[in-house]
């Protein structure tokens, strides 16, 4: 069993609300019938444009909203999943999001931030949380008397390493990274690259790089799936999509990029 | 013929921390229909170039402190405030950044425009509506008699840079300042945007300056451009010199952050740290702390701009004696 995640038919509808009592008046589908696989230790790109569905995917993967289909962990699926493995399963499946200014607490240090999981898992004691968060700010290379600081004392690229440092608490296998680097600079953005890089090899994780950013998914990456309108348009490994795209959306979201 | 002139520009802001040099002394032109990049990390000073180009710069706590904008042999800081919208979106336009937050909410793609069409064209009524339409077709917007009626919040990010577009070309400018014009969007939008705006400058021999952090973005656009470094100019040169022959240790550093396929399984060069703040730039060279190959030199003496291959200009006490 070398799949960590396979989604079947994934279906995701957000409702629309109307007219003068804001009551339900259509939907619209988000992620429309999506199936994919990954492996252990793959690292995936998901790319596709604004509103295509690869957050939605992302987010229904986590059950962080309601959906219909099939999500299988290791060989498993979630519908026929205990209350124990569920648990499990939340600690080991983790996101970073775009927007390291908005996703991390303003009123949480980061001691509290980076251990909140910790603690809802009631993993460890006072002691062990209080190592093991400096263990983990010396992963995302930040020093250890960052822990007692608040958001608003870091930079963009710090508070990333924040968020990255939350994920790793539960010690996950697989991470979603929701466009992680898409509003960093660009020599912050390769410090993170780097970083995620470097964490992969030595945690052993699967990474679901959602980007619209197609040269980290080719630096990155050893597969990529292609999203357009909330279903799967195209899916192959780096070398098959970018040289020799199939779909004309590919080719015209390749034609559109500025590389050097 | 040289449309544009900064020479020695510096614009200062004045905080509770100290005084912060944003732009220091800072040169560059641009030659009538010209495009220039003007290339740099969050913080460098490049917005704040721009925007004091056209005297945006909030005062207080903002001032020029020194310098000249010579705009066709006039210095535009020697110009009255009250005769400054003469030039203001009449004769300089510019892009902003951010188009969900440069469109006023509550009034309609409409109004935007016909109280632009009617400052700059002095013309009323229905011919300011159809110049209007004119506008927003000419910056590629289909079914432009209806958008018209449309508030900002019914169109998409596209659509609304392109009306950003449509009012900057309002008063028929000669020089476009476009700030970042693609950053929020897709791809592909971004292609198609800076399509547009590359099809109007060549109807209207338009000159523009583009301001961005994006390295692709400058390659495909500009003829020249110019990076900037904690408010000085560290390097000029054509952009295909620039991109493949760089001189300066931070734009070479720029060039080999990015990810791309040759450098799968290899790290991304890395400099360490980020972009000092401006009240504190450090002394000589303002990169000395995270540079590769900084010598004793560059921690006293601050580097000018010299040219060291003819039209490429490099602010580096390392690459001058390189070549000497």
């Amino acid at each position: 069993m070398n799949n960590l995640l396979e989604v079947k038919n994934l279906c995701v509808t957000y409702p629309i609300f109307g007219g003068v009592l804001k009551k339900k008046i259509g939907e619209v589908r988000a992620v429309d019938k999506l199936s994919f696989e990954i492996k252990k230790g793959e690292a995936v790109g998901l790319v596709g444009e604004s509103g295509s569905g690869k957050t939605t995917t992302a987010l229904s993967c986590l059950g962080l909203i309601p959906m219909q289909g099939e999500i299988i962990w290791e060989g498993i699926s979630i519908e026929t999943m205990q209350i124990k493995m569920r648990k499990e399963l939340s600690r080991r499946m983790q996101i970073v999001f775009q927007d390291p200014y908005s996703s991390l607490d303003p009123r949480m240090n980061v001691y509290d931030i980076v251990t909140e999981g910790l603690r809802a898992h009631r993993i460890g004691g006072r002691e062990d949380r209080r190592k093991k968060a400096e263990e983990l700010l010396d992963k995302v290379r930040l020093t250890k008397d960052s822990l007692d600081k608040y958001p608003h004392e870091f930079s963009g690229g710090q508070r990333q390493r924040i968020a990255i440092a939350r994920a790793l608490a539960l010690e996950p296998k697989f991470i979603f990274l929701d466009e992680a680097v898409s509003s960093l600079d660009l020599l912050i953005q390769a410090q993170i690259l780097n970083l995620l890089y470097e964490l992969r090899a030595e945690l052993n994780l699967t990474y679901l790089f959602i980007t619209h950013d197609l040269s980290i998914v080719e630096y990155l990456c050893d597969r990529v799936i292609v999203m357009k309108g909330g279903k799967k348009e195209e899916e192959g490994n780096i070398e098959k999509i970018f040289d020799s795209p199939e779909t004309e959306y590919t080719a015209k979201l390749l034609e559109a990029r500025y590389a050097i | 013929m040289t449309l544009l002139s900064v020479e020695n520009l510096s614009v200062i802001f004045e905080t509770e921390q100290g005084i912060a040099r944003a732009v220091d002394g800072i040169n560059l032109f641009i030659e009538e229909s010209e495009t220039v990049g003007l290339v740099g990390e969050s913080g460098c000073g490049k917005t704040v170039t721009g925007l004091s180009i056209l005297r945006l710069i909030p005062n207080p706590p903002g001032r020029i402190e020194g310098g000249k904008i010579i705009f066709k042999d006039e210095n535009l800081l020697n110009i009255p405030t009250q005769k400054f919208s003469h030039y203001r979106g009449k004769k300089i336009g510019m892009i902003f950044q951010d188009p969900t937050v440069s469109l006023n909410p509550v009034l309609s793609i409409k109004e935007h425009l016909v109280e632009t069409v009617k400052l700059h064209k002095k013309v009323s009524g229905q011919s300011a509506i159809n110049e209007s339409v004119r506008l927003l077709e000419e910056a590629g917007i289909s079914d432009a008699q209806k958008k018209l009626n449309s508030y900002p919040f019914q169109l998409s990010g596209g659509e609304k840079q392109r009306v950003m577009i449509a009012l900057s070309l309002a008063g028929e400018p000669e020089l476009l300042i476009a700030d970042e014009p693609t950053t929020s969007l897709d791809v592909t939008i971004q292609a198609q945007i800076l399509n547009s705006i590359d099809r109007i400058q060549k109807a209207r021999g338009m000159a523009m300056l583009l301001i961005t952090h994006d390295l692709g973005v400058i390659s495909k656009r500009t003829k020249r451009s110019y990076v900037m470094y904690a408010g000085k100019i560290v390097e000029e040169a054509p952009t295909k010199e620039l991109l493949s022959n760089p001189n300066h240790p931070y734009t070479k550093a720029l060039i080999n952050a990015l990810p791309s396929r040759k450098r799968r399984g290899k790290k991304l060069e890395n400099i360490s740290g980020a972009v000092p703040a401006p009240i504190d730039f450090p002394k000589g060279c303002r990169f000395n702390p995270r540079c590769p190959i900084a010598i004793e030199k560059c921690k006293i003496e601050e580097p000018s701009l010299i040219e060291i291959t003819s039209n490429h200009k490099t602010a580096c006490h390392l690459c001058g004696s390189r070549n000497e």
